[in-house]
């Protein structure tokens, strides 16, 4: 499913651990990382390449806010709700993306560009607000800032 | 007079502060390498424990005791498991460690896998962490090539292999036992203890979990002694801390500061966080990361910040994520932003947290959006009061303290919004 | 031995046991979901927290903690009594409100834990978290995620007792529940178990749904009669039907466990037609005359072979076989039945009793049948529902039968006695470990069908008045009946009764 050089990047991670199993979470963020999403044929090469079922890999996948069962946009937003970045400009950042994108949290906009996330989170608490842009964090955002920065994500 | 301090935090603006040959221009690895040739690991787990380094993940536990209950000659391997899982509100210390310094981790771990008896570490970070995964894999990777990790290293004998692994998401993952099955690849549920980390952990070997900032901790410990180090800050609670500041003060930011100073100066002081913003009057301050319970104004000035005040105030240091509110905030709007955080993090394992936590959001949604009753006061009391102590883990406890603390102190709030959606039902509209 | 006191009574219990088991040692029963003793410990229902010493801020749960010396427990103290109530409100508060169509009612240890522990009445005023509701996990189980309360003893039961993984849980928090995933319909020959264990009604019994009340139901501890395991049951009939078999727990047999396709064999135990009273050459007959056709028929013995089912039980094997005997009968041979056994209960002998036949004498049929009776088979005397070969038929005589049901060889025999299916009989079974199991009927069969062991004992003109004088003729003759194995105090306090109101075992 995957070419020679990313299989082997697998095989070595999987070569981490003593059982292939624990090299369940590392493995699917790579996978995702390559695919944008955990497809069932994804979910299905992982279970036979950790030597699982897909059941346990489906347990997984579904668990984790950061693995994504179904298909998202080219670019994933995540955008911080808890506390210090709501209380500091949180909010206002949020109305602001919806009304921009036209799309409510987990929703994908119509041409596929963007999905917009709740995170919680995200360890930045003085640099409020904050999202991730791709796995990328972006801080101190006023809007002009995020409308440059989604401008750039084609 | 509160003052910061540059022990942890002394490489942070260096430039390219992260790569190795500054790491060791500045004498990093030095005592790691010294150590292995002329230190006992069995004296180094003394060292720790008489310096009175506390985990600095949120439950300060002694390091030094964690580590001795290490079991001899059990037979299976041991293992370090480093927590850069830092997903508690508030808090965002660790990731200075991992993006600005992430060699003096790696000496920490040299010297921690060392006075354990591992051979093998796990860096746990966050997936959400970009800068700090490349930047911790990179030292990784320098750390090999100059022969610090891997096979024999200095010719000490000693054998350490030291490698990345990603969480996905999940908060409760920064829970030791949740952290040991994520790394196992299952669903990350905790663990009921007994038996103990230490006895039986990662793949049923003992296992030593310790918070990034701990372990940063133990090159300094290793190096300047015990006795240097039970020497700074408060006398029963010793040490220098990573604090972090946010929330609604002019300037916030992270710093390091000996324990035992005061929290108001913290943030009235220019040096630090310039008061709070806009003019605007202090309400409250969540210290210890949201799993704190929250102090009044009135309790800030009486506040320093270390272990035996905050047993005082009835408040923990947690994991040193302040969070400062000002008059404009809606406490009741403040508790359901955080209520909202457990829910969602909340495993689902167990039947308290699963039920308790979603039922408390639901709660505390009609009485933001006024359609609250008064009987929810003492309901959400009631339903704090059966979910604490009842659970797996901790995570509904570091539910708890907040909501019931700010329920507890800021009574009021809520009563204005149950007011609002008396007079609302009176009037017979809907609120 | 560790010594320890609960609610201040003290105790001796062997070193590992938790408190849950030390516990059950006193017949305390302390309730709880996830536990199973077939299953293991979980620790995440929360519903067996008990108090340990002085601690009130954090209660240990029973099924999960060690019994350590001194150790001093309290499983009824203010604290535990409270944080008992508040699990049973936090597994109600999403509850659907579906006890008036749910099958599990009236034997649902929620039920009975909230009416004997629970809160009373309700403080939730929210809407109730909604999940998928029947489903079909597949053709005999429906799954139900609004009910569940995800104590995962059905997955579980899967991965530690079956080694598979059918079924997982999915997602996180309030939205977790049981799913099939990526896999399609359960396919395990052993599923329906994960019906019985299921606490609420999440997982039921889609043959069963909707078909009676337990309340109404009337329920026997028997055996199943589907092979030589002899797995306990408890079968359960309305109205002289039965609806169902389930397991009854024996640790030295099946566990808690049985087999599918023993559970779903109680249909065939519904007879639709049958034999009652007797026939005598085509024509209805007296039982007197047709015992007497018998002997005529039988004569000296010479010729004639006995073939008894292994569906029978000892007390009617004992009891033809002196008949058999006395009448100069040598040739008692049984029958067999198999099908395909699995890699857990099931045995290919798909009879109850082939153990208890031989020991009571009874052996294969031969190769050479003729032979073997000096000649020529002359009669065959055919006791209970067995298959006949056909080259014992090939020459033959006469054909007695006796058989619930006459079935293709009816117009052939000579007479006809009427039988009793296992499930309409009292008596003991010998499985195929040995191990001697009572059975008890669930149903009555009416009018015309004597208890099998009768007609043999009037055939001999016997003195045993009553089932019991019989067996104790066999315990004169060193075949003692079997004894009921009676559940252990411990096993009666972790059992979760069903309620009261159905006086189920």
């Amino acid at each position: 499913m995957f070419d020679a050089a990313l299989t082997a990047e697998l095989q070595t991670l999987r070569g981490h651990y003593p059982v292939p199993k624990a090299a369940m979470v590392p493995v699917l963020r790579r996978v995702q990382q390559q695919l944008g999403w955990i497809s069932p044929e994804a979910r299905d090469w992982v279970a036979q390449f950790l030597s699982v079922t897909p059941m346990e890999v489906h347990e997984v996948v579904s668990f984790y806010p950061m693995l994504f069962a179904e298909p998202v946009g080219r670019h994933v937003i995540h955008v911080c709700r808890t506390l210090s970045c709501d209380a500091c400009g949180g909010k206002e950042l949020w109305q602001h993306l919806e009304e921009k994108l036209g799309v409510t949290r987990g929703g994908t906009t119509a041409d596929g560009r963007f999905t917009l996330k709740a995170a919680e989170c995200l360890a930045s608490c003085g640099t409020a607000p904050v999202l991730l842009l791709d796995g990328e964090r972006h801080e101190n955002l006023k809007h002009a800032a995020v409308d440059e920065l989604l401008e750039g994500a084609r | 007079m509160i003052r910061e301090t540059k022990i942890l935090s002394a490489r942070f603006d260096k430039p390219e502060s992260w790569k190795l040959d500054g790491f060791r221009r500045d004498g990093g690895y030095e005592t790691y390498l010294s150590a292995l040739k002329t230190r006992k690991p069995g004296e180094l787990v003394a060292e720790v424990k008489a310096s009175g380094l506390k985990g600095r993940g949120g439950a300060g536990f002694s390091t030094g005791t964690k580590w001795s209950f290490i079991p001899e000659g059990i037979g299976k391997p041991v293992y370090l498991c480093v927590n850069g899982d830092e997903s508690e509100p508030g808090t965002f210390k660790d990731r200075q460690i991992l993006e600005r310094d992430p060699h003096q981790l790696l000496e920490g771990v040299g010297l921690t896998c060392y006075a354990i008896g591992a051979h093998t570490a796990w860096v746990y970070l966050r997936c959400e962490f970009a800068e700090g995964l490349r930047k911790v894999q990179a030292a990784i990777d320098e750390a090999y090539a100059a022969k610090l990790f891997g096979k024999n290293i200095a010719g000490s004998g000693f054998d350490l292999d030291v490698h990345l692994h990603l969480g996905a998401g999940a908060y409760i993952c920064g829970e030791e036992t949740s952290l040991l099955n994520s790394i196992e690849g299952l669903r990350p549920y905790p663990r009921n203890k007994p038996p103990f980390p230490a006895v039986e952990g990662l793949f049923g070997c003992p296992t030593i979990i310790n918070n990034v900032e701990t372990i940063a901790n133990i090159p300094h410990i290793v190096k300047r002694g015990a006795a240097w180090y039970a020497g700074l800050g408060h006398k029963e609670d010793p040490g220098a801390r990573l604090w972090c500041v946010s929330g609604h003060v002019k300037t916030c930011g992270v710093w390091e500061i000996e324990t035992g100073f005061s929290l108001q100066e913290l943030i009235d002081s220019p040096q630090f966080c310039g008061g709070i913003r806009d003019g605007r009057r202090l309400k409250a301050v969540i210290p210890g990361g949201s799993s704190s319970r929250v102090l009044t104004a009135d309790e800030v000035r009486q506040t320093t910040m270390d272990v035996p005040c905050m047993k005082r105030v009835n408040s923990s240091l947690g994991s040193a994520g302040i969070i400062v509110l000002d008059e404009t905030a809606d406490m009741a709007d403040v508790a359901l932003n955080l209520m909202k955080f457990y829910a969602h993090e909340s495993c689902g394992q167990c039947t308290p947290c699963r039920e308790g936590t979603p039922w408390v959001v639901k709660v505390l949604d009609r009485i933001v959006h006024g359609r609250g009753r008064l009987e929810d006061m003492d309901l959400l009391l009631d339903i704090a009061d059966n979910m604490e102590g009842r659970t797996v883990c901790a995570l509904a406890d570091g539910a708890c303290w907040p909501l019931v603390s700010i329920v507890q102190k800021f009574r009021p709030e809520f009563e204005a919004h149950l007011a609002r959606a008396h007079r609302a039902a009176v009037a017979g509209v809907g609120a | 031995m560790i010594n320890l006191s609960i609610n201040g009574r003290k105790l001796a219990v062997k070193p590992g046991s938790t408190i849950l088991e030390a516990a059950a040692t006193l017949g305390l029963e302390i309730p709880h979901y996830c536990y199973h003793p077939d299953i293991g410990i979980d620790g995440n229902c929360r519903m067996c927290v008990v108090q340990v010493g002085q601690n009130t801020r954090k209660l240990a749960i029973a099924c999960q903690l060690p019994c350590t010396e001194g150790m001093d427990v309290q499983t009824e103290s203010p604290a535990v009594v409270k944080a008992r109530k508040g699990i049973l409100e936090f597994l109600l508060i999403n509850h659907p409100l579906d006890c008036t169509i749910c099958d599990q009612a009236g034997e649902c240890p929620l039920q009975d834990y909230a009416y004997r522990f629970g809160p009373g009445d309700s403080r939730f005023v929210e809407k109730k978290g909604k999940k998928a509701k029947h489903v079909a996990f597949s053709d005999t189980v429906m799954f139900d995620g609004e009910r569940c309360i995800l104590c995962t003893r059905c997955t579980r039961f899967f991965e530690q007792v079956r080694g598979s993984r059918p079924i997982g849980v999915e997602n996180m928090g309030g939205k977790s529940t049981i799913t099939l995933g990526p896999n399609g319909p359960i396919t395990d020959p052993y599923q329906m178990n994960i019906i019985d264990i299921c606490p609420v009604g999440a997982l039921t019994s889609r043959d069963f749904r909707f078909r009676q009340r337990v309340w109404f139901m009337d329920f026997a501890q028997t055996v199943c009669p589907g092979c030589a395991r002899g797995c306990n049951i408890t079968a359960g009939s309305y109205q002289g039907k039965l609806l169902r078999f389930s397991p009854r727990r024996n640790p030295d047999v099946n566990k808690s466990w049985m087999c599918d396709d023993g559970r779903l064999s109680y249909r065939q135990y519904n007879l639709t037609a049958r034999t009652r009273g007797a026939t005598v050459l085509g024509e209805p007959a007296t039982q007197p005359a047709a015992l007497d056709k018998v002997r005529e028929l039988v004569g000296d013995g010479s010729g004639v072979a006995v073939l008894a089912s292994t569906r029978s039980t000892c007390e009617d094997l004992f009891a033809l076989k002196t008949w058999a005997s006395g009448a100069g009968i040598k040739a008692l041979w049984h029958g067999a039945a198999s099908w395909a056994g699995d890699d857990m209960l099931k045995l290919p002998d798909a009879t109850p009793n082939t153990a208890g036949a031989r020991e009571l004498g009874f052996t294969p049929v031969p190769d050479k049948p003729g032979a073997a009776v000096g000649g020529k088979l002359r009669v065959l005397v055919v006791a209970g529902d067995v298959a006949v070969p056909a080259a014992l038929l090939a020459d033959l005589d006469a054909l007695v039968l006796q058989a619930p049901v006459a079935g293709a060889l009816g117009a052939a025999a000579a007479v006809l006695l009427p039988g009793r299916t296992p499930l309409e009989k009292k008596g003991t079974l010998v499985n195929a470990t040995g191990q001697r199991q009572p059975i008890k009927p669930a149903l009555d069969p009416g009018a015309g069908v004597p208890e099998d062991w009768t007609l043999w004992r009037d055939l001999a003109r016997a003195g045993w008045p009553t089932l019991l004088h019989l067996q104790a003729e066999m315990a004169r003759a060193g075949c003692a009946p079997g004894l009921a194995r009676k559940a252990t105090v411990e096993e009666h306090a972790l059992s979760q009764r069903a309620s009261v109101l159905t006086g189920q075992p």
